[in-house]
């Protein structure tokens, strides 16, 4: 997860060295933005490690907590069917564009969107985790 | 198709799905649904474009000079400025906790931060003070949407990015709007203030005590002058400007008021990573609904509808502002704008709302839903400093929230409160 601060660092100095030469540069900002998304989808996965992705909890916390529990399992199912999507497509969009140059930076487009698949990758992974922290608790709540 | 989508993801939504995952998941289903597999292609395709745009960057580098200027204690010195100068009136630490937002609106771009950062250090000193609890949390939690609505913005970042309007134009017509708010809750706060007998501060400061903390404040007040300053003028995009904050507050934190170490830099990007990071999958999910709505014509048909009760521009404006109320008491912020945005947008332009005036409505709209029970984020973090439960906020909330709706209703049918500014820049 250091990469996340690492990235950002780099869009920094590439906006800084834009500015500061006056000079545009066009592949900073194309670099910039590839790195924005990298770290916008590494972060996501961070945020569920945590558990503060924003969700309406005052319904569900009526339940009984084996309700409560069982109705997290389902909605985590469904997350993993999205995130399933996205890796499975995700990745065949990136291998499609493999052969397709940036504008600016000439680099192959398999890079940036790799990113799709790789945050599903890694959310899944956090996903799973949780759900095994989760269901191993069972026994722990009365 | 269009109750298939609403049903399941309000179901979603009340289940507890966090509510970027609740957005995709929608739109999968609704995919399904279409029976369309080669759509599916479309998932990631959108959960990529939907962040591919370098205005966005603004956004994690405003939420990181937030950070920074918080983490240096700026907010110190500007509750003492605040403090000289409207401390002495009945009231005084309610009006200056509005006064602090006003400023430190200039310095940060998210409504919930403010509330944090002013409700540590003002919910305990009014208390003390001999203020209610509870009318304390809720003034912090009230004000505290300043924040959006006067630039830098992170909400107006996104709305122009999606939009297609501009960001320095949006930045600038939000100036009065947002200091008008902030005036109108003063007013409010006085009159409540005197009604309940609530403390006089300390005696009139004299001049000399008002140039000492001007002094002590004015390395913090100039960060939005250079913002504002750069873009308004345009000298910097507000993604350098954005850039331009980060190392402004670096450098003050480094070496003005040495109270920065570098060891607290990874913990700070890690926050901006992760505080990012959740708007962002938020823009990405909602994206790939979006491409369903606008391929389902949703938002001519909701715009039509609309039309059909009335063409008249006044009702149309008060249909959309109450939709929009209505839908961001239960919906986060980002979600209700990436989606109603592209609804309501041209819509509103169509009966003849200037693009710029009708962000300005929306923004300062969904903000004031931050506020507003059952799911307002501002009052959940009020809620958590003052250890108040939610009923006990909300009961002293309620006037605010009136006088913000009324401030609402002003802005959006005065439309020279947010155009005034903006004329005079030439922006528009």
């Amino acid at each position: 997860m250091v990469i996340g601060g690492g990235m950002v660092l780099v869009v920094l100095v590439g906006t800084l060295w834009r500015y500061a030469f006056n000079d545009p540069l066009l592949w900073t900002e194309e670099a910039a933005r590839y790195l924005m998304i990298w770290m916008a989808l590494v972060g996501a996965s961070i945020t569920l490690k945590r558990r503060e992705h924003v969700g309406i909890e005052i319904v569900v916390n009526k339940f009984k907590p084996k309700i409560r529990k069982i109705i997290g399992v389902i909605i985590n199912l469904f997350i993993l069917y999205f995130l399933y999507i996205l890796i499975v497509h995700g990745y065949k969009m990136a291998a499609g564009a493999r052969n397709q140059l940036s504008p600016a930076l000439r680099i192959s487009m398999y890079w940036p969107l790799l990113s799709v698949p790789a945050m599903g990758l890694f959310t899944s992974i956090q996903l799973i985790l949780q759900m095994i922290i989760d269901i191993t608790e069972l026994g722990d709540h009365k | 198709m269009i109750s298939f989508m609403v049903i399941v993801f309000f179901l979603l939504l009340i289940a507890g799905t966090p509510i970027a995952f609740a957005l995709g998941i929608t739109a999968v289903f609704t995919f399904i649904k279409m029976d369309a597999p080669v759509l599916m292609m479309l998932v990631p395709q959108r959960f990529y474009s939907g962040i591919n745009m370098f205005a966005l960057m603004a956004m994690p580098f405003f939420m990181l000079a937030g950070d920074i200027m918080n983490r240096i204690q700026i907010t110190h010195r500007l509750v003492k400025l605040a403090n000289v100068l409207v401390g002495h009136i009945r009231g005084g630490l309610a009006h200056v906790n509005i006064l602090v937002s006003i400023f430190f609106a200039g310095l940060t771009g998210a409504a919930v931060s403010d509330t944090a950062a002013l409700g540590t250090m003002l919910i305990p000193a009014m208390v003390e003070d001999g203020y209610d609890k509870d009318f304390s949390a809720a003034i912090t939690a009230a004000s505290s949407i300043i924040g959006p609505i006067i630039p830098p913005s992170i909400i107006m970042v996104i709305y122009g990015s999606l939009m297609n309007v501009s960001i320095a134009g949006l930045f600038a017509a939000g100036i009065v709007p947002g200091v008008l708010v902030g005036i109108s809750l003063m007013l409010a706060a006085g009159y409540i203030s005197k009604k309940r007998n609530y403390p006089i501060g300390d005696k009139k400061p004299t001049v000399k005590e008002i140039a000492i903390s001007f002094k002590e404040a004015i390395i913090p007040l100039l960060m939005p002058i250079i913002i504002l300053g750069g873009i308004l003028s345009g000298i910097f995009t507000p993604t350098e400007a954005a850039a331009i904050a980060v190392l402004y507050a670096l450098f003050v934190g480094f070496f003005v008021f040495k109270n920065l170490k570098l060891k607290d830099i990874p913990e700070l990007l890690y926050e901006m990573v992760r505080n990012s990071g959740s708007v962002f999958i938020i823009l990405s999910a909602a994206s790939i609904l979006g491409w369903i709505l606008a391929n389902e014509q949703i938002p001519e048909l909701i715009g039509s509808m609309i039309l059909s009760v009335s063409q008249n521009k006044i009702i149309v404006l008060l249909i959309i502002n109450a939709i929009l109320i209505i839908l961001g008491m239960f919906m986060d912020m980002t979600a209700a704008l990436i989606i109603l945005g592209p609804i309501l947008h041209p819509l509103a332009v169509s009966v003849g709302v200037h693009p710029l005036h009708f962000g300005i409505i929306m923004v300062v709209n969904l903000n004031i839903a931050l506020m507003t029970p059952p799911l307002g984020a501002c009052l959940f973090v009020a809620c958590g400093i003052s250890k108040l439960k939610l009923e006990e906020i909300s009961k002293e909330i309620w006037p605010f929230i009136l006088i913000e709706v009324s401030v609402l209703l002003l802005i959006t049918y005065v439309p020279e409160i947010s155009m005034f500014v903006p004329k005079l820049l030439g922006l528009y």
